[in-house]
């Protein structure tokens, strides 16, 4: 394996081990330091909290394809719950890693068929206007009135909860029997096939149920839009179980899916300032160098210790979201 | 003794090895962002254990070296053909652009987002002001860069106006990642037929809509 693995190492990844570990080793260092010793030696607050954002979406970066959750539904969940910033600038942060990741990984995807471009665009002509009204929706509430980013915290800890709920119950399938056939995903053409190495043939495969499809991507492109949530945690399931799609397509095809909604709804941030990139640059790097560590790591093992970790941090961030928007509006009094 | 062997082999089996680690730095998958086209025998060591335990790989298309079976014409995702026991996944036209504008776009964004971000943080620019950007983001984003830099930060000019500004080229830098799915789209759309031309059609309509509606609306949040 070791033999192997050399083989395909280049110098390029060898060279930029070593750039990415010094680099961490001083980001480390000098939080460790500045945190210490922040009395005797002058270091400016933002960059204090530069490297701890960092380091954050470093790590949910890591855990995020280790337990099969995406890391931006971690991020916006504890980052509401835990970072001191405005749910604006959470929600536009998570929305410009969301779809870093995927734009990242995608042209693989659909370059190889997997992603299926025909099946994702009857879909996202649904999801795109709701993730548009769910941008504006979510801004509208977070600013409007006094109290607002209270609402849009508790509706995402109720949103994580269902979001956990959905991940207890549903159980994808990687090759669902082929269903009955609907009009309209016949008449354009719902199909497709590649070539599957570990069964070393050609798998074909035909969606069906698009129009109740449509109607549940509606409602994720909209729940998407309105927390800057990435939402695969919503697609695949739809993909696979509602229109039978195998599962390897459909994770692949859910990329593509929020590469298109998550662009949509961040023109809305964009043109409302709530891109501040003193958060997304740390944001973007963390969970981009973060994430792809974890899915090496994944392919080698799935410890379930993360995953019941990660399911506890959902839950976690939904309660206190929920506690937090409550207390804000005045229901709960915690002091 | 022997259990402190036995722990030290288990702890060396836990670490991973530095050609180990150093994969994790190597592109995911070949077609992906940052992927470089010259390390093309840099196969993902995960595909190509399956490659050759499983299947013989010069008889596969690859996805990347698909090979048309006709000329491009309309949609025509994955065809399957098979000669002299060889199999080819045709992979369609459309797709392959698609894929070619985010991959060229994403690299340009990410890249462009990274070289303002050393501007940015090395504080070239006076007027970025992060410690006074640290003490106002619990503010909503309009409050926020009205008493940070004093702006009205509604539409597009706000950071278009000023572009030597680093801050505001990193948001450009965004707006290009934002942009990769509507270049895609337009890109692809002379190449696509029948009723996917039209959707595709539909969804370039939308992202016009998202763009330009903030500069109709005047009120809130663009309501």
């Amino acid at each position: 394996m070791t033999h192997m693995v050399s083989d395909t190492v280049n110098l390029w990844s060898k060279m930029s081990l070593i750039v990415i570990v010094l680099i961490l080793v001083t980001v480390s260092t000098a939080f460790v330091l500045l945190g210490i010793e922040s009395v005797t030696i002058y270091a400016p607050l933002w960059l204090k909290w530069v490297i701890l954002v960092f380091l954050f979406a470093f790590v949910i970066g890591i855990i995020g394809p280790l337990s099969g959750v995406g890391g931006g539904v971690v991020f916006v969940g504890l980052g509401m719950a835990m970072l001191p910033f405005h749910v604006d600038f959470i929600r536009g942060a998570g929305l410009v890693a969301a779809l870093t990741t995927s734009l990242n990984s995608a042209p693989y995807f659909t370059k190889k068929g997997l992603a299926n471009l025909r099946i994702v665009a009857p879909l996202v002509a649904v999801s795109t206007i709701f993730s548009v009204f769910g941008g504006v929706m979510g801004l509208w509430l977070s600013n409007s009135f006094p109290g607002g980013s209270y609402y849009v915290k508790m509706s995402l800890g109720v949103v994580l909860l269902i979001l956990l709920a959905a991940l207890g119950r549903s159980k994808n399938v990687e090759y669902p029997k082929p269903k009955k056939k609907d009009k309209l995903a016949e008449k354009l053409e719902l199909r497709g096939a590649w070539f599957e190495p570990t069964l070393n043939k050609v798998v074909t495969y035909e969606a069906t149920n698009l129009p109740l499809a449509m109607l549940a991507f509606s409602g994720v492109g909209f729940i998407a839009g309105m927390f800057g949530l990435g939402a695969g945690w919503a697609n695949v399931p739809i993909l696979n179980l509602v229109m039978g799609i195998p599962l390897k397509v459909a994770v692949a095809t859910s990329m593509l899916i929020l590469a298109i909604n998550d662009s949509a709804s961040l023109w809305v941030y964009v043109a409302n300032g709530a891109v501040l990139p003193i958060i997304v640059v740390p944001v973007i790097m963390g969970i981009g160098i973060g994430s792809r560590i974890g899915s090496r790591l994944a392919a080698k093992t799935k410890p379930k210790i993360i995953k019941r970790l990660v399911i506890g941090l959902i839950a976690l961030s939904g309660v206190v979201n929920i506690i937090q928007g409550l207390s804000g509006i005045g229901i709960l009094n915690f002091t | 003794m022997v259990s402190l062997k036995k722990l030290v082999k288990e702890i060396k089996e836990i670490i991973p090895s530095f050609e180990e680690l150093a994969e994790v730095v190597d592109p995911l998958y070949r077609g992906e962002a940052f992927y470089s086209s010259s390390s093309i025998s840099a196969f993902r060591a995960i595909e190509k254990k399956d490659l050759y335990e499983r299947a013989t790989p010069e008889k596969i298309t690859d996805g990347e070296h698909f090979e048309l079976i006709s000329p491009p014409r309309g949609f025509e995702i994955s065809e399957v053909s098979v000669k002299d026991s060889e199999v080819r996944v045709k992979i369609d036209f459309v797709n392959s652009i698609f894929a070619d504008v985010m991959r060229v776009m994403c690299n340009v964004g990410l890249m462009l987002i990274v070289l303002f971000s050393m501007f940015y943080f090395a504080g070239i620019n006076p007027s970025d002001n992060l410690n006074l950007e640290v003490q106002k983001w619990s503010n909503s984003a309009s409050t926020f860069w009205k008493e940070v830099k004093g702006i009205d930060a509604k539409g597009y000019s706000w950071f278009l106006t000023n572009l030597l500004d680093p801050e505001n080229d990193i948001i450009l830098s965004v707006v290009l990642l934002a942009l990769t799915p509507v270049v895609g789209l337009i890109t692809a759309i002379p190449r696509a037929s029948g009723m996917l031309r039209i959707i595709f059609l539909i969804i370039t309509i939308e992202f016009v809509y998202a763009i330009f509606r903030v500069l109709i609306s005047q009120t809130p949040a663009g309501h």
